[in-house]
């Protein structure tokens, strides 16, 4: 017969105890924390910052104007970033005139640093040519650019960035695109920064940005 | 034979007028269409569609002479993931109302036949399951988000 215990038989019977009462204490505070109905939960977090950045790198796509839009592309000045596609009835629309509200309303100051720039970049590359792109998205302001490519390179970008993006055909044989409706701020370094979540607010984004830049600018002073 | 003319007379009219009145409870009010991009091959008409009657109104369709195809669509988010939903039908509940709004419901007009302009007035029908047709104009505005 084996003399061995369990290492449990060798503590007294409080510490057993009072380790039991912390772990239920414990679940059930987790519980409540991550419950849906806790006060943190009551309103979506307009933004997720990420510190650090998260370097975005290895994609080669193409603007409206057929030149390459590479990782380089990202460096100098802040990005918007936005993934949709042209067909789009509702939110493409929506977004990119949010994203020109933004615009709008930056403080001179902010726009000469310089000027961030507004990236849509479609993932249905079968339909949108850059010529088509450039008509559709200087429609909504004639500053921002349209970039798209080959399946395989949108999706390096989408990857990295935790875009998705489907296809589903429609009765009268055409397809819609179902997308994620984030938008992503990239800093002047190529390092996605934040992630602003839909249903979006004019006011959250610029004050975010504004709150990301400042916050950015005073630690490479520092 | 004059008489059984008279009153089937009589009786299409009383048809024919029980039809309208049913119909006229149902008015589309606020009905626009964001002004698109040329190139864009798809737009949105929201409106709200108010049911004055007792009875709900099913509307199982709706068509626009302007564009190739017009579907009803819902978009849905969730977890980020922004998607659209074909609507077979949509049931508006009496002495109530449903709004077509920008991230919401919205009617899609695919395929456009001409150039829609801002100041267009384009004609649209919606059918009901009684097979009633609500007809009515939604003006072209500027794609701004103030005019929602």
């Amino acid at each position: 017969m084996s003399q061995e215990t369990s290492p449990a038989s060798k503590l007294p019977l409080p510490v057993i105890l009072s380790g039991l009462v912390l772990l239920v204490f414990g679940v059930l505070a987790a519980r409540y924390v991550l419950s849906p109905h806790s006060p943190a939960y009551s309103r979506k977090p307009p933004a997720h910052y990420l510190q650090p950045g998260k370097p975005l790198k290895g994609f080669a796509l193409i603007d409206y104007d057929h030149q390459p839009f590479t990782p380089d592309r990202l460096k100098g000045r802040w990005t918007f970033m936005f993934f949709g596609y042209t067909n789009c009835p509702d939110v493409c629309p929506t977004t990119l005139l949010k994203m020109k509200s933004v615009w709008n309303k930056l403080p001179a100051a902010a726009r000469a640093r310089p000027a961030p720039q507004m990236v849509f970049v479609s993932v249905d590359p079968k339909r949108d040519t850059p010529e088509r792109l450039k008509k559709y998205v200087t429609f909504y302001h004639p500053g921002f650019l349209g970039v798209t490519g080959k399946a395989k390179e949108i999706n390096k970008l989408t990857h990295q960035v935790g875009v998705q993006y489907s296809f589903t055909k429609n009765s009268n044989g055409g397809y819609t695109v179902n997308h994620s409706a984030q938008i992503i701020l990239v800093d002047p370094k190529g390092e996605m920064r934040a992630v602003f979540s839909p249903p979006h607010k004019v006011e959250e984004l610029l004050n975010g940005y504004i709150k990301i830049r400042n916050y950015y600018e005073q630690r490479k002073n520092s | 034979m004059k008489h059984l003319n008279a009153i089937l007379l009589g009786i299409s009219m009383l048809f024919l007028a029980s039809l309208a009145m049913a119909a006229g409870k149902v008015e589309v009010r606020d009905a626009w269409i964001p002004e698109a991009p040329p190139v864009a091959g798809v737009m949105a008409a929201y409106f709200k569609i108010e049911n004055h009657g007792n009875k709900p109104v099913k509307i199982i369709g709706a068509s626009c002479a302007a564009f190739k195809n017009t579907m009803m669509h819902k978009t849905i988010e969730k977890d980020g993931m922004s998607r659209m939903v074909h609507l077979d039908s949509l049931t508006v509940d009496p002495k109530s109302s449903v709004t077509f709004r920008r991230g919401g419901m919205h009617l899609m007009l695919m395929q456009p036949k001409h150039a829609i302009k801002k100041g267009d007035k384009v004609a649209i029908t919606l059918m009901t399951a009684d097979k009633h047709k609500i007809h009515f104009t939604a003006v072209v505005k500027a794609a701004t988000l103030g005019n929602d």
